[in-house]
């Protein structure tokens, strides 16, 4: 029952990033307040569901705003039937910080309060990948950078 | 306001009514390949504003806030990272961001101080890697505006 459910789950993940991850932009602070102030900036409903992969890489912005790191996030459609896979670009500033090791748990479900932000979209592709060159500039082999969920078959809370 | 952070920032907030500008950093704005994008008054307007706001609100809303006098930009998207020459260390990344206002995309490069082993992507928490990054230091050596049409 276990494995099935979660067999299910990994093979709509993978049906569904082919193409364009959308891009929910979270802050909690930033869903609390002032809904308006972005243009062009779409309120959604809360996405509920789990974490399935951070990206790790070492950019986290140029400032001119807060900093920012990406995740993969598994949002609940149809009664938690099946899962479509978001990108959350996690905003934080120095007072906040990243979010630590323990909020990755792949057992925990979550409720985010964020903002769809069409500008942070990226293709599968980039988002899994980074690109290397040597530095003349000269293309090397990508790096795969999804950290996945070291354990699937954990019960769902 | 510092003329060398050691950090890859333009400018951030540091706490409640301050905020810092990196003036080696902001130099890079006003390169000729980055016309059409932010400057370095747009940035240094934008910090300003951001401290100003932070003193009546939360950090993000007055991000928000200041955004909407002067832009910002959206988290790194397309990173891509230069490698050493054995592929084992990290000297620098280029990656893009959106400007807030929507007028296009920066794309920044950046270079660390010390070069940051390869093998240290896999398996850190983001926190640690923040951390990493933070500790090896870095600069911005380069910025260029990518129009809406061009990305």
């Amino acid at each position: 029952m276990f494995n099935q459910n979660n067999n299910k789950r990994i093979g709509i993940f993978s049906c569904i990033v082919v193409g364009l991850i959308a891009a929910v932009l979270t802050s909690v602070s930033v869903a609390q307040k002032t809904p308006d102030e972005h243009v062009a900036t779409e309120q959604t409903r809360p996405p509920v569901g789990q974490v399935l992969a951070d990206v790790s890489t070492l950019t986290f912005g140029a400032g001119l705003g807060p900093k920012y790191t990406s995740f993969i996030f598994g949002v609940e459609e149809g009664g938690s039937t099946h899962v479509v896979p978001v990108k959350i670009s996690y905003a934080f500033f120095k007072s906040d910080g990243p979010p630590p090791e323990s909020f990755f748990g792949y057992s925990k479900r979550y409720e985010l309060q964020g903002l769809r932000e069409p500008k942070c979209d990226e293709s599968v592709n980039s988002l899994s990948y980074v690109k290397n060159v040597d530095e003349s500039g000269k293309p090397l082999p990508p790096t795969y950078v999804l950290r996945t969920p070291p354990i699937w078959t954990t019960r769902r809370q | 306001m510092s003329g060398n952070t050691g950090q890859s920032e333009f400018g951030t907030h540091d706490s409640k009514g301050v905020n810092s500008v990196d003036l080696g950093n902001l130099s890079k704005l006003d390169a000729a390949g980055n016309a059409g994008g932010l400057n370095s008054g747009d940035a240094l307007a934008h910090e300003a504003m951001d401290a100003y706001y932070s003193l009546s609100m939360g950090e993000a809303a007055a991000d928000q806030a200041a955004a909407g006098l002067y832009p910002g930009l959206y988290g790194p998207t397309g990173n891509q990272n230069s490698l050493n020459p054995f592929g084992t260390a990290v000297v620098g990344s280029t990656f893009n961001q959106a400007i807030s206002n929507g007028s296009g995309t920066e794309r920044v490069t950046i270079q660390y101080i010390t070069p940051i082993p390869a093998i240290d992507l896999f398996g850190k928490s983001a926190a640690a890697r923040s951390d990493m990054a933070h500790d090896a230091g870095c600069r911005v050596t380069g910025v260029t505006f990518v129009q809406p049409k061009q990305q």
